[in-house]
Order: structure tokens, then C-alpha cells, then sequence
């Protein structure tokens, strides 16, 4: 019987680690003797790999590099392990192309295979060689399972049973394990707990086996759901969400409001627009309709101004007129107009009595004319006897009147003189006085004109006119600055659009250059796909069966056969006839035809250029970023440059604007001001000029006393003179009365001896004419009345000027007096009703005038409104990013009337975008922190997507919300409990089954026990004996295991979903 | 009174270290142990024997030392201009640095590509080459002190500790002369 020997003979290291080349015998004992550093572990870890084929468990720390990394870090890195059978040799090679793969190589190995000319070959060129030598090889392992299964002979290929070291046994697993422990144990020693594990895994099954890692997964699943549920009741969590969802719905109310106002805004703004140009035609309108009624109230005032004027000139005239009829009827009346009046009527008889008597006279004396004659003579001769006495009296009297008068004026002159010397005096004295006065009224009139052009004057004429001449240029220059304020704004947005237009390009570009990209990433992976699928099946398939039988097939078949063919696994190729070159049954010549089909590697390094190309692709997207944002932020800053540069700009104008403003209220406080210090100069002036005035008056006054003064001074030495005067006077009269008296006398007797001598002549001609018969006393008669009405006609006639004249007045002016007043009176009345009625005019004009004022004041109140509001927006709001996000919002709003004005909805919204924020930002914080205590994978889906921005936190808001509302975390709490039962119920079962072996093996040991104590270990100076004896396991896993399969048999109801028997417990718990 | 818990050793490991036990960690455990009944004046107590003294702040414990060299202050301050700076960089992202908050090392390296003045202060932060490698460091250099927490290779979480970062930066005040103070 041939013993079954299969044992690890040689290793050898290939380019492995730090060693070039190594062989090391390794058949029997071997001891491993070397510095520090020489490779002892690394040949040691090798035999374990090669037993255990498994990277991990090869006592290899996380710190250190991976096996892959450290042992095969060459395309021409090899492990060798050679094997020694019971029939010959045979050796697996270790190889790296992106993961280690084998190949068993049916012979001993032999370094040429590998090595030329002191440099190791490629994986190919090794093959390359075998295949020269004819050397058998297995097709490259890929998985370290198939490995395992083929060493352990599990694998169910017949090709490979020659290269299993022990016959097959599915439970092989135990086996590398055990020696993996053995390698990796630190002890000298190997435990009986170590034998006991290899018995137990050996007799173990795979129905009965307790797969840990799935106990530990949904252990640690329960666990973490355990945790999430715990994190939710925790008084933190419950508070956070709480204020998350006030929070919440907070942010909700500040949106709508932020909505409605934007709204309300956009709609304000299109209505201010429309209000605006409206108001500003009605004020307009009604300003022209103001000045049409004030031009018309002022024609009418003028009118009524002239027609008064007219009125009040005709009353005058009429009241004149009254006065002078009163005043000449009054002189008239003094005069006796009415008996002159009276005697005026009798004139014409006067004239026809004197005509009459004169005939009478006439015809009486006619019959005696020389007598009469005679007598006449004689009475002419007496009558010129009297006037000859009476012109020596007249002469007499002419003397001693102009002597009289002579002493009369020698009187007056004296009088006069004094008079003269008086007034001269008096002049003399009040000269100076009114020379005074003169001045001092000189002076006052001086006063009196300055304060006239005080009125006049306009006081800091030069300052004003300058600043009325800086604000004309401040508002001349504002349109220029608010027309290139709009331009610049203009130009921003162009830029920012331009900027917005970049950034949208290369989003495109991007998107177009990732599309692109994932397609041709797409094509490789798939391509990667096709060959990792042919290469899956390529056992087999055509391709398998005919690199294991038939090697030269590339020369062949691989030149004719398509790839389709060759990895179709259901063609189940078979040799029929061997070392025929013929493709049923016709020969081609082949030899100038390519090789079509492709070999293992030149499939793998297809798929490794694919991968490369993957890689390229991807930093050749990484590169295509970098470039794009690199150009992108150039540009970028470029435009932003210009943005900054123009929002500089406007700044500047806006600053210049602000101050043109500010410039403009200065120089109008500083107009006030120059008009308030004028108007005080004004008063002082006008003060100091009325006092001036005062003092002036007050001079001339007492001036004006003295002179009154002296005036009565000069009245009184006026009467004195006078008085004395007039006493002369009464003197000299009285002497003189005296002379004309006797004067008078002598006339007197002369007269009455003329009168006796005329009396005798008439005597002596009554005589004669008695004598002749005649008697003429009817004549005397006649003769004294024809004197008498001569003497009343000429007193008429010295009247006849005087009574013209009153009757001229009496027609012009008394007759029409009557007619005057009535004409007065109803002039009067006449202008108190236009009075009226101008009145009740200017009564209407101011009502309509202040009507039109309160219209105006409330239209500029409202446009004023419009005005600053739209400014305000202009200003203060349009420029903010808030615009930016609310424009759709607020643009796209028709005009309408709001209850808040434009400033106010800008401030409101302002203020409740400040509102937001700050609640929004208490919000993303509270939602930060409340999903932050909860896994990242929590079962609650409780987490947040950073990249999602403020939609997102608003949909974990939403989701709370639901969630609570939903009352989510009773479901949860249901089936992690249903769940957490079902790994109970797991477990026990499993146990149930585990130890279900507990017996064979107790029997198995028994039997053990039994065959030990039978052997005689007497010869034995080591072994006394040998007792095995059965003992509960002290692992801790398999004791939980119990202890839950334990808890689950005593309480099978107390845990899982809620029922009957565990509903109060879990309540009292 | 009660015995002293269990997971004193392992506490007493983790905030000899400098670092922190924040609740809404992979510490959490420790922390509610820390926080529940008298443990807290229990530990306190106990450590108190090592020359440290525990700590508490708004959902996080820490150790103090009451006596410290001058040096290891001098070293401390450095460190923590350096977290102002950090600091400065995380609070300028669009996510601020609250606790819970978590970050992504490729997200924070894109929104860099986007933000200059944010690129700006990574490039003074960090003298790596690429973008994300410089954000895994300072988001590292967090973590190590307890103020971040690994999730997975590429995201951090922000650990309730950063309210102790934000209380020393608000004690910072700046005078008139542009002079540092701490209060």
C-alpha cells in the first residue's frame, strides 16, 4: 500500500517583498534562524497563505502594508509552492495581475521556467515557456475559494484532483482555520481548547451551523435600532424637534408673509408707477384750473377795484356838490337874498311908477315954464351957492380928511413899523428854530426814506444769489447723475448676466463633457463587463477546453473561430480525433491569416487598458474642472472686476447724489438762515431807524413848541401894538369927529340958511304962481316920488350882479340837491351791493381756493408718497439680494391699491427677511443638531443632504412633521420589536439544532476516553496518561447563545410584537 | 452612594488625550454614563487625584488643568489661532459648523472651487496640494481634538465640543487699537 504523502516541499520567492530570489526546502522539520529583517515572517506568512489562501487573517497589523501590496509589488512577482507527491512533483504559482491568481503546473519547478537571463518573466512568457516545454498547467484560479476547494479536494473539476492534498471533504474550512491558529497562536504550546474547536468543527454541519456574522449584522441592525429609538424618546431630541417644528412652522408664516408682501410691493410699485404720471396730470390739471380761477378773481377784483374807485370819485363829487349848495345857500341867505329877491320883482313896476310920474311932471308944468324958468335960475343960483359951499366944505372936509388920513397913516405907519420890528424880531428869533426843525424834518425824512429802502433792501444779496446759484447747479446736475446712475446699474446686470451666461455655458459644457464621459465610461465598463463575463465562463466554454487540451489553438482555431464561439458555454466541445488541422474536414492554409482570438492575458490587459482609460477619463474630467473653473474664475473675476469697478462707481454717484442732497439742504437751511439773519438786521435797522424817528419827532415837537411859543409872544406884542394902535386910532377919530362935526354944523346952518332962502324962493314962486293961479304943491309931490324910485331902481340895480349869480346857483346846484343826494344815496347803495357781492365773491374764491389747496396739498401728500416710496425702492431696496429672490414674485404683480405704503412694505419685507433668516438659521441648527444625533444610516431616515440647501432642510422639517403626526415611531418601534423577536427565535432554534449534537460528541469523547485508557503509556517517560472529558464550552458567544436560546424557552412570549402576555410588562417597563 | 462606573478607565483614556466626550458622538454611551445621577461628581471627584478635573459644557464633558507648563500654554494658544482660523473657513461655508451638522470633505472641496475667498482661506490653512486633501486634513485635525467625528472615509461630524471652540471665540475681544484681549 503506497502512503498517502502529499506534503509543501519547496517555496520560492520570485521578486517577492525585498527579495529578489529565494528557495527554501521546507520537507520535514524546518527551523527558521536569521536577523532581524531577513524574511522569516514573510516565508513563514507565505506557508500559511499557501495552506490558508485568505490575505486577512495572516497577522498582518492595519498599520502595515496589505499582503497584495507587500509581497507582489512586480508584474514579475512569483510565490512558488512546490508539492511533493506520493507520485512525483507539482507547483502552484502565486501571480499578481490587479489580484493574485494561480496556476498548478503539473512538474517540479524549474527556475528556467521563470528566469531569463537573471530577470523574472511576465506571467505570459512563463506560460509561453511551459507550453515550449510541454509542461501541463491548470487555467488561472481567480477566486481564493476555487483555490482552497482544488487543494482540499473540493473542487468538483476532475482535472484538478491530482493536485488535492487530502481527499474531498466539504468541511474542509476547518482545516485551513486550524493551521491559520496554529501559525498565528503565540503560544509554545497547542491547547486542548484548540483541539477540542478542530473536533467540533470537524464533526460540525453546515445545516447546523450559526452564521455569527449574520447574528452579529442583525445583532448590531437591532442594536442601532435600539439606539435610534433611544435617541428619539431622549428629552434632548424631543425638545429639538419640538422647536424644529415651531421653527418650522414659523419659517412657513415668514414665507407667506414674505410672499404676500412681495406681492403686495410689486403691486404697490406698478400702482405708484400709474398713480405717479396720474397725480401728476391732476395736479397739473388742477394747478391751471387754480390759476384760471385766480386770474379771473383778480380781473373781478380789479373790476371792482375801478368801478369802486369810479363810485366813490362820484360820491365825492356829489358830496362836494352838496356842500357847496349848503354853503352858498348859507351866504346867500346871510346876503338876504330873499328880500333882495323880493325887491328884484318889483323893479319893472318901479320903472313903469318912474316913467309915469315923469309924465305926469311934465304935462303939470308945461303952462308956466318962465316962471319956472325964472325960478330955477334963482334955484340954480342957490343950488350953485350950495355946491359951492359944500365943495369948500368938501374941501374943508377933504382937508381934514386927508389930514386925518394922513395922521391915520402916520399911525398905521408907526403901527406897521412896530409891527415890522416886532415880526422881525420874532422871525429873527424863530429862524434858528425852524432851521432846527428844518433839519430835524430833514433828518426825519432821511430816517423815513432809509426805512423805506430798508424795506427794500435785500440783505446778503451777493450770499444768496451765490447759493441760489449752487442749488440751480445741484439740480442741473442731479438728471446727469441719476441717468449715469441708471446706466451703470444697466451695465451691471448686463454683466451680471454675462457672468450668469458663463456659468451657465460651462455648467452646459460640463454636463455635455460628463455626458460624454460617463458614455465612453459606459462603453468600458461595459467592454470590462463583456470580458469579465467571458473570462467568467471561459472554463467552460470553447476557450477553456481548448487551452486545456488543445494549447496551439491560437495558431488554429484561434484564427477562424469567432470570440462568440469560443466563450459560449454550451457548445461542449469534444476531441474527436486528434492532430487534425481541418475545419470540418476542409484544410485552410492559415499561415498569412491573423490571430483573431485573444489570450487570457491579452484579455486582461484589454480590460486593465480599460480601466486605465476609466481612470483617464476621470482625471481627465478632474482636469477639464479644474481648467473650466480656472478659466471660469478668471472670467469671472474679470466681470467681477468691472462689477466691483462699476459698483464703485455708483457709489461715487450715489455718494455724489447724497451729497448733492446734503449740499442742497445746507445751502437751503443756510438760505433760511441768511433770509432769518436779514429779516433780523432788517428789525434792528428798522428798530434803530424808528427810534431815530421817535427821537427825531420828539424834537421836532419841542422844536415845534418853542416856535408856538414864540409865535404866542408874537401875538400877544401883536395885540398889545394892535390895541395901542387902535386906541390912536379911536384918538385921532374922535378929534376928528370933532372937526367933521363942526364942519358938519356950519354945513348945517348953511344948509338950513339955504334951505330958509330956498323956501323963501319957493315961497315967493307959490306967490307968483298964486299970483297966476298956480298951484304947485302936486308938483313937489310928483318930484319927490319920481326921487324916490329912482333911488329904489338903483338900489336894485347895485343888487342885480348878486342876484345873477344866485340864481345861476340856485338852477345849478340848490334846485338839484335833491336829485344830488338821491343820486349819492344810490351811488352808496349801489357800491355797498358790489361791495356785497364781491364779498360773497372773494368768499367763493377763497372757499374755492382752499378747496383747490387741501386738493393739492392731499395730491403732492399722495405723489409725495409715490415719489419717496418708488425712490425708497430705487434706493434702498433694488440693489439687495432680497430683490433678486422676491423679483419673480414682485415683477410679476399686477398694479394695485395696498394698505401699506412702498417704504413700508420694503421695511416690513426687509424686516421679515431678517426675521427669516435669523429663524431660518435657529432652524437649520436645531435640524443639524437633532439629525446629527441620530446615525447616518438611522432607520428613522432621519438625515439631511448639505447639498440639498434650504429645500432640503425644509423637506426633514416636513418629514417630522409627518412623522409625528403619523406617529411613525410606534411602527418602528413594532418592527424592530418583531425583528428583535425574530433573531430570538433565530437563535434558539439554531441552538436548538447546535446542540442538538451535544450527545454524539459526549459519546465521541467517551469512545476517546475509552480507546486513551486502553493504551499503555507505562514505556513512556513523557506521557503518564492521556483523559479526555467532555466540559460546557467557555466561549462567550455560544454562552450568550445559550443564554438568549435559554431566555426564549422561559419566556417565549415576553418579547417581540406587542400581544396578550408582554403588553402590561412592557408597559410597567 | 454609588460605586464608580465601569467605563471610568476608558474615560479617563479618552479625555487624558485632550479630546472630548460629546453626546451626540460615537461616545454618546459615555456620555450618558458621565451624566447620569452623581456620576459625574463621582468621576469628578476621582480624577481630580490625577491633576485633571472634569469638565462640563453644553452636551460635552472635557478635563481642565488648573496648573499647566508655560510652554504647553504657549502651545495650546497656537493651536487654537490655528481652530479660529479653521473655524473662520467652516463658518463662511454655506453650512454653518453647528452641532450635528455633517460635511462631506468632496462637497466642502467643490463649494472651495466655487467660493474664491473660501479657496483662499483653505490655501493659507493648509499647505496639501489637492483641494480634498487639504480639507481632509483640517477636517482630520478636528476630529483629532474631538471637535469632528469620522463618519466614513468622506464625511465628518460636528460634535456638540464646538460650542466649547465658539465659547473661548466669543470670550475673545478685539479693543479700539486693534489689540487681542481674553476675558
Amino acid at each position: 500500500m503506497t502512503e498517502s504523502k502529499r506534503i509543501l516541499n519547496r517555496i520560492v520567492f520570485i521578486n517577492i517583498a525585498n527579495t529578489d530570489y529565494s528557495n527554501v526546502e521546507i520537507a520535514g522539520n524546518t527551523c527558521f534562524v536569521g536577523t532581524n529583517n531577513m524574511g522569516k515572517t514573510t516565508l513563514q506568512r507565505a506557508i500559511l497563505f499557501f495552506y490558508s489562501a485568505n490575505t486577512r487573517q495572516l497577522g498582518i497589523s492595519t498599520s502595515q502594508k496589505t499582503f497584495e501590496d507587500y509581497y507582489f509589488q512586480y508584474p514579475n512577482s512569483y510565490i512558488v509552492y512546490e508539492l511533493a507527491t506520493e507520485e512525483g512533483f507539482f507547483h502552484v504559482m502565486v501571480y499578481r495581475n490587479t489580484k493574485l491568481f494561480y496556476r498548478f503546473v503539473d512538474g517540479a519547478f524549474d527556475p528556467e521556467h521563470y528566469i531569463n537571463e537573471k530577470e523574472a518573466l511576465l506571467p505570459k512568457a512563463v506560460l509561453a515557456r511551459l507550453n515550449e516545454n510541454k509542461i501541463d498547467y491548470s487555467d488561472q484560479i481567480e477566486t481564493f475559494e476555487r483555490y482552497r476547494n482544488i487543494v482540499y479536494g473540493a473542487d468538483p473539476d476532475k482535472r484538478y484532483k491530482k493536485y488535492a492534498l487530502m481527499k474531498g471533504n466539504a468541511n474542509y474550512h476547518n482545516i485551513p482555520l486550524a493551521i491559520t491558529s496554529i501559525f498565528l497562536s503565540s503560544e509554545s504550546v497547542i491547547r486542548a481548547e484548540f483541539v477540542k474547536e478542530c473536533i467540533a468543527n470537524a464533526i460540525g454541519s453546515k445545516h447546523t451551523t450559526i452564521e455569527l456574522k449574520t447574528i452579529e449584522r442583525q445583532l448590531r441592525q437591532f442594536s442601532e435600532r435600539y439606539q435610534d429609538i433611544e435617541t428619539f424618546f431622549r428629552k434632548d431630541s424631543s425638545q429639538r424637534s419640538d422647536l424644529i417644528r415651531d421653527n418650522f412652522s414659523t419659517i412657513q408664516r415668514l414665507k407667506i408673509q414674505q410672499r404676500k408682501l412681495a406681492a403686495d410691493l410689486g403691486a404697490a410699485l406698478k400702482y405708484a408707477i400709474v398713480q405717479k404720471d396720474e397725480i401728476s396730470g391732476k395736479v397739473e390739471a388742477k394747478r391751471q384750473h387754480l390759476e384760471v380761477h385766480e386770474q379771473d378773481f383778480r380781473a373781478k377784483e380789479e373790476l371792482h377795484r375801478d368801478s369802486h374807485k369810479e363810485t366813490n370819485q362820484e360820491i365825492g363829487a356829489l358830496r362836494s356838490k352838496l356842500r357847496e349848495a349848503e354853503k352858498k345857500q348859507t351866504e346867500y341867505e346871510d346876503q338876504g337874498i330873499a328880500d333882495l329877491l323880493r325887491e328884484a320883482e318889483d323893479k319893472p313896476r318901479l320903472q313903469l311908477d318912474v316913467q309915469a310920474r315923469e309924465n305926469e311932471y311934465v304935462t303939470l308944468t308945461a303952462g308956466f315954464s318962465d316962471v319956472e324958468q325964472q325960478f330955477k335960475t334963482l334955484f340954480d343960483a342957490l343950488e350953485n351957492e350950495r355946491r359951492e359951499f359944500e365943495y369948500v366944505l368938501q374941501s374943508q372936509g377933504l382937508q381934514l380928511d386927508k389930514n386925518h388920513q394922513e395922521e391915520k397913516n402916520q399911525l398905521r405907519d408907526l403901527f406897521l413899523k412896530d409891527k415890522d420890528i416886532q415880526q422881525g424880531e420874532h422871525a429873527a428869533s424863530t429862524e434858528q428854530l425852524r432851521e432846527q426843525k428844518q433839519t430835524l424834518e430833514f433828518t426825519l425824512k432821511d430816517a423815513q426814506h432809509k426805512e423805506q429802502q430798508l424795506r427794500q433792501h435785500h440783505y446778503f444779496a451777493g450770499e444768496v444769489n451765490e447759493l441760489k446759484e449752487k442749488l440751480l447747479a445741484i439740480e442741473k446736475r442731479k438728471p446727469e447723475l441719476t441717468a449715469s446712475l441708471k446706466v451703470k446699474s444697466t451695465a451691471i446686470d448686463a454683466l451680471k448676466k454675462e457672468s450668469e451666461h458663463i456659468t451657465e455655458r460651462n455648467k452646459i459644457e460640463t454636463d455635455q463633457y460628463t455626458e460624454k464621459n460617463q458614455l465612453e465610461i459606459s462603453n468600458c465598463e461595459a467592454e470590462i463587463k463583456r470580458i469579465d463575463d467571458k473570462l467568467s465562463v471561459h472554463q467552460h466554454a470553447l476557450f477553456g477546453y481548448l487551452q486545456e487540451h488543445y494549447p496551439a489553438w491560437y495558431e488554429t482555431i484561434g484564427k477562424v473561430c469567432h470570440e462568440d464561439l469560443l466563450f459560449n458555454p454550451e457548445l461542449n466541445p469534444q476531441v474527436i480525433k486528434k492532430n487534425v488541422d481541418a475545419l470540418y474536414g476542409i484544410r485552410l492554409d492559415l499561415s498569412n491569416l491573423p490571430v483573431q482570438a485573444k489570450s487570457l492575458e491579452q484579455y486582461e490587459q484589454v480590460r486593465s487598458e480599460l480601466r486605465e482609460k476609466i481612470s483617464e477619463l476621470h482625471t481627465n474630467f478632474l482636469q477639464f474642472r479644474e481648467e473650466q473653473v480656472r478659466a471660469e474664475q478668471t472670467k469671472q473675476a474679470t466681470i467681477s472686476k468691472k462689477i466691483a469697478s462699476l459698483k464703485k462707481e455708483i457709489a461715487q454717484v450715489q455718494y455724489d447724489l447724497e451729497q448733492d442732497e446734503k449740499k442742497a439742504q445746507q445751502f437751503n437751511l443756510d438760505l433760511h438762515e441768511l433770509k432769518r439773519k436779514g429779516e433780523q438786521q432788517r428789525e434792528q435797522e428798522s428798530v434803530a431807524l424808528y427810534e431815530q424817528q421817535e427821537k427825531l419827532k420828539k424834537e421836532i415837537a419841542s422844536v415845534q413848541e418853542k416856535l408856538k411859543l414864540q409865535e404866542e409872544k408874537l401875538k400877544n406884542n401883536l395885540r398889545a401894538l394892535e390895541e395901542s394902535y387902535q386906541e390912536k386910532l379911536v384918538k385921532l377919530k374922535r378929534a376928528f369927529d370933532r372937526e367933521t362935526a363942526k364942519v358938519k354944523e356950519q354945513r348945517e346952518d348953511k344948509l338950513a340958511d339955504m334951505e330958509e332962502r330956498k323956501s323963501k324962493l319957493q315961497k315967493e314962486r307959490t306967490t307968483v304962481l298964486k299970483k297966476k293961479g298956480i298951484d304947485d304943491t302936486r308938483l313937489k309931490k310928483l318930484k319927490q316920488e319920481i326921487e324916490s324910485l329912482k333911488q329904489a331902481l338903483a338900489a336894485i340895480d347895485q343888487q342885480a350882479t348878486l342876484l345873477n349869480d344866485y340864481r345861476k346857483d340856485k338852477r345849478e346846484l340848490f334846485d338839484r340837491v335833491g336829485e344830488f343826494t338821491q343820486q349819492k344815496q344810490k351811488l352808496e347803495d349801489s357800491l355797498k351791493s358790489a361791495d356785497t357781492s364781491f364779498q360773497a365773491a372773494r368768499e367763493v374764491y377763497a372757499k374755492t381756493r382752499k378747496l383747490y389747496d387741501d386738493e393739492l396739498k392731499q395730491l403732492h401728500s399722495q405723489l409725495k408718497e409715490f415719489a419717496d416710496g418708488l425712490h425708497h425702492f430705487d434706493n434702498h431696496f433694488r440693489d439687495r439680494i432680497l430683490y433678486d429672490r422676491l423679483r419673480h414674485l414682485i415683477d410679476q404683480e399686477p398694479a394695485g391699491r395696498t394698505e401699506l405704503s412702498i417704504t413700508a412694505l420694503c421695511s416690513q419685507l426687509q424686516a421679515n427677511d431678517n426675521e427669516f433668516h435669523a429663524q431660518f438659521g435657529k432652524f437649520r441648527e436645531n435640524v443639524s443638531e437633532f439629525a446629527g444625533r441620530f446615525r447616518t444610516d438611522n432607520h428613522f431616515n432621519f438625515r439631511i443632504n448639505t447639498a440639498g440647501g434650504e429645500a432640503e432642510f425644509e423637506r426633514f422639517a416636513s418629514y417630522l412633521e409627518e412623522f409625528y403626526a403619523e406617529d411613525k415611531i410606534k411602527i418602528s418601534i413594532a418592527e424592530v420589536a418583531k425583528s428583535h423577536g425574530m433573531l430570538i427565535d433565530a437563535i434558539a432554534s439554531k441552538m436548538r439544532a447546535l446542540t442538538e449534537f451535544k450527545g454524539r460528541i459526549s459519546r465521541m469523547i467517551s469512545k476517546m476516553e475509552g480507546d486513551f485508557s486502553k493504551a499503555s503509556f507505562e514505556g513512556s517517560r513523557l506521557i503518564e496518561y492521556i483523559k479526555l472529558k467532555s466540559e460546557d464550552s467557555e466561549n462567550k458567544v455560544l454562552r450568550k447563545l445559550q443564554r438568549i436560546a435559554d431566555f426564549r424557552e422561559q419566556n417565549p412570549f415576553l418579547y417581540g410584537e406587542a400581544n396578550l402576555f408582554n403588553t402590561r410588562y412592557k408597559r410597567q417597563r | 452612594m454609588n460605586a464608580i462606573p465601569k467605563q471610568a478607565p476608558e474615560i479617563f483614556g479618552i479625555l487624558s488625550r485632550g479630546q472630548f466626550i460629546s453626546a451626540n458622538g460615537s461616545r454618546g454611551k459615555l456620555y450618558d454614563v458621565i451624566s447620569f445621577e452623581d456620576n459625574f461628581n463621582q468621576l469628578r471627584e476621582l480624577f481630580a487625584h490625577t491633576g485633571y478635573s472634569l469638565e462640563h459644557g453644553h452636551n460635552y464633558y472635557y478635563f481642565s488643568q488648573s496648573d499647566e507648563p508655560n510652554l504647553s500654554i504657549e502651545k495650546k494658544i497656537e493651536q487654537f489661532a490655528y481652530y479660529i482660523d479653521v473655524m473662520d473657513f467652516f463658518s463662511s461655508m454655506d453650512q454653518k459648523p453647528t452641532a450635528g451638522t455633517r460635511y462631506r470633505v468632496t462637497q466642502i472641496a467643490e463649494e472651495c472651487f466655487s467660493n474664491e475667498r473660501l479657496k483662499q482661506k483653505l490655501l493659507a490653512l493648509s499647505r496639501r496640494e489637492k483641494m480634498v486633501d487639504k480639507v481632509a486634513e483640517i477636517a482630520g485635525d478636528l476630529a483629532l481634538s474631538g471637535f469632528f467625528e469620522q463618519e466614513d472615509e468622506d464625511t465628518y461630524k460636528v460634535m456638540d465640543a464646538i460650542h466649547y471652540l465658539e465659547q473661548v471665540i466669543t470670550l475673545i475681544t478685539i479693543d479700539d487699537d486693534g489689540e487681542q484681549k481674553n476675558s
